[in-house]
């Protein structure tokens, strides 16, 4: 395997001159209780995705990562609360949009593909249908012929023969139902795809298959990518810019060179030591001990202070602000006070 | 593949049927009492003609050839003709269409039930169609407001629907209805009355249809709603109801297109129950509202050990739920891909 850095960062560079897709700003999220004070699953996050750009979005599980995602598309279960913020997609601000508005744009512009253990298509109509009525939806002014021939294309493109397209999910392997799903998100020439865990239950080598499909798709079609992963393989292979999330904060934001090459966040430096790299001689793995806060009982300062191996009394007392290092690089940390821009 | 899956659902409903039409034999022949005596309320009548009534409808052969307990004969077990015995005349009787001649009326069991079952299916059928459709409309509307006052008004309204005693509802419409709103009492027409057309004898039959459809309507309508609404309120939090939102999907399109056909499923099994045992009647409704249908004729029959009647009335109950059944697997069938595969 080539060293991912070298490839990756000239990618990086070029992504940088592209026009702002999404301009995520100081977006918080609750979950509201009727008994207890609201849980912060999601606190002043920012980020930006241009077009042809694929973020990575990692962190443990329950740190916010799909809160985040289905903020986003403002499709939060009941209890949960947009408090603060702004969702700018090409300049339009997302949150003041009426639902009928914000209807139109998913799928047409952002569509998401959902975790393949879930049970995310329909058992009771058939894929093609499923898949064509995102297109009948969005792009109204074709033919039922011509509604054929897209599903064709778009299995086609995805590696699953067209005749299969009047199957229903239950006749398909998980693999082949995780690439329906992907077919079913590029329905509508979407500027955006989010990708939460789109590999998650699938075994290994579907998963490398999956991965090296959403790979060629990006480059092919040029879209961007949000992809929300615990898996830091991944990031290194295909991601632009990386997001790291803890507690529903940003802990540090860069480009995927820094974040694996000059990781500043203590949190970000304790999860790459806890994933095997290959080009190296083998080291001793570590694990973080400890677990994630639970979002309704949060510390009272830094949330990764009980975990930290560098924690010290400031820590457990004030949460640290988001300091910048340096033009796309910020990190949520005390220790980097005296370095920021 | 469809066609045996076809037939084996058919084999299955006529063993089943088989099975029943031989239970029924029985069932009423372990009952204490005797049909000529409780038939034929007279104690003076003789030895001689009750022998008469007996061999007239074939009592007087033995009821099958092995279980002297059932036989009115004493001829020691096994030495009988098995030709020549009650079961064998029933079912070869029962395969000429022949379901026999009521005890109580002299008249073919056939007969007396066809008056009876249209009257029932009348009843029932509008009373089910009403709460079919009202029922399910008040789920979907709960499930839609889940959590919200109109979805607490709805069960609230439900629960208490489903558990009211029939009688008793039936009795308080009665009351109220004939009281206030001056419907007839009971029966299914106004005894002794020149109808000057059709119209006229079809509203008065429908104002005696009125209370006792209202009562079935309003026991039947809780269970419908109560279901319809905890499974499409299940099928609304599926991970496939969330794609559907994503993809930009309004509310009404997701439920018509996404949640309906998944939340039928269970609708159709407690639909088609339901259905078989309408052709038993109300037993009840029937009884409070005079309705002449086959309820009540099943009832009389018990009290008159009328077993031709009574075999008639329960194999076409049997019959019918049974085929229900099958109608429902079928539709099942049609309803969930996943059925049809296997």
């Amino acid at each position: 395997m080539s060293d991912p850095s070298v490839s990756s960062h000239t990618h990086a560079a070029s992504v940088n001159d592209r026009p702002v897709l999404l301009d995520v700003r100081n977006l918080s999220i609750d979950y509201v209780n009727k008994d207890a004070s609201p849980a912060q699953a999601v606190r002043e996050l920012d980020f930006t995705l241009r077009a042809g750009e694929v973020l990575g979005l990692v962190g443990e599980s329950g740190c916010g990562k799909s809160t985040l995602m289905l903020g986003l598309m403002r499709l939060l279960p009941p209890a949960g609360r947009i408090v603060d913020g702004a969702v700018y997609f090409q300049g339009r601000d997302l949150l003041a949009l009426s639902e009928a508005e914000m209807e139109d744009v998913r799928w047409k512009n952002i569509s998401i593909i959902f975790q393949g253990a879930m049970n995310a298509l329909n058992p009771v109509r058939t894929i093609g249908d499923q898949i064509g009525e995102a297109i009948r939806l969005h792009m109204p002014r074709q033919d039922s012929a011509a509604v054929d021939a897209r599903i064709r294309r778009l299995l086609d493109l995805v590696g699953i023969a067209g005749n299969r397209k009047d199957q229903y999910p239950h006749q398909y392997s998980g693999g082949m139902r995780q690439r329906a799903m992907i077919a079913m998100a590029l329905a509508c020439d979407p500027q955006i795809v989010i990708a939460d865990e789109p590999t998650t239950a699938l075994d290994v080598m579907i998963q490398a298959q999956i991965l090296e499909l959403m790979g060629n798709l990006q480059k092919e079609l040029g879209l961007s990518i949000i992809f929300v992963t615990h898996d830091l393989g991944v990031v290194a292979e295909l991601c632009d810019s990386v997001l790291v999330m803890y507690g529903g904060v940003t802990a540090e934001y860069a480009d995927v060179d820094t974040i694996y090459n000059a990781p500043r966040h203590p949190y970000t430096q304790e999860l790459l030591r806890a994933f095997p790299d290959i080009t190296r001689p083998a080291g001793k793995l570590t694990s973080i001990p400890g677990y994630p806060p639970r979002l309704d009982d949060l510390p009272p300062g830094c949330r990764f202070a009980p975990r930290c191996p560098q924690v010290f009394g400031r820590c457990r007392q004030e949460m640290p602000p988001i300091y910048r290092l340096d033009d796309k690089h910020v990190a949520s940390c005390f220790l980097l006070e005296g370095e920021s821009v | 593949m469809r066609a045996s899956y076809l037939l084996g659902k058919l084999a299955w409903a006529l063993f089943t049927i088989l099975f029943v039409i031989c239970l029924n034999f029985f069932l009423f022949r372990v009952l204490p009492g005797d049909p000529v005596r409780s038939g034929v309320r007279d104690p003076r009548l003789t030895q001689e003609a009750q022998q008469a009534i007996r061999e007239r409808f074939g009592l007087d052969k033995p009821v099958i050839n092995c279980f002297e307990s059932l036989n009115p004969v004493k001829s020691g077990p096994c030495l009988i003709n098995p030709f020549e015995t009650q079961f064998f005349l029933y079912v070869r009787n029962l395969l000429t269409g022949d379901l026999g001649i009521s005890y109580h009326t002299n008249r073919p069991v056939s007969t007396m039930l066809g008056e009876r079952l249209w009257n029932t299916i009348l009843l029932i059928g509008a009373g089910q169609i009403l709460a079919i459709i009202l029922g399910m409309g008040l789920g979907i509307l709960a499930a839609w407001k889940a959590r919200t006052p109109i979805d607490f008004g709805a069960l609230l309204f439900s629960l208490l629907a489903w558990s009211l005693p029939t009688f008793w509802l039936g009795i308080i419409l009665l009351f109220a209805g004939s009281r206030y709103f001056n419907l007839p009492l009971g029966g299914m027409i106004t005894p002794g009355v020149n109808f000057p057309g059709a119209w006229a004898r079809v509203s008065d039959m429908l104002r005696h249809m009125l209370l006792p459809t209202l009562t079935y309507t309003i026991v039947f309508l809780g269970e419908y709603m109560l279901i319809m609404r905890s499974t499409l309120v299940d099928v609304l939090s599926e991970d496939y109801i969330l794609t559907a939102r994503a993809k930009g999907l309004n509310h009404f399109q997701i439920l018509k297109d996404h949640a309906l056909k998944n939340a039928m499923l269970p609708m159709v099994t407690i639909i088609a129950l339901n259905l078989g045992f309408t052709v038993a009647g109300a037993v009840q409704i029937e009884t409070v509202f005079s309705w002449p249908g086959l309820g009540g004729a099943i009832f009389e029959a018990v009290g008159r050990r009328d077993y031709p009647m009574l075999q008639g009335a329960f194999l076409l109950l049997a019959v019918s739920v049974i085929f229900a059944n099958l109608g429902a697997e079928l539709l099942y069938s049609v309803l969930d891909p996943r059925i049809r595969a296997e």
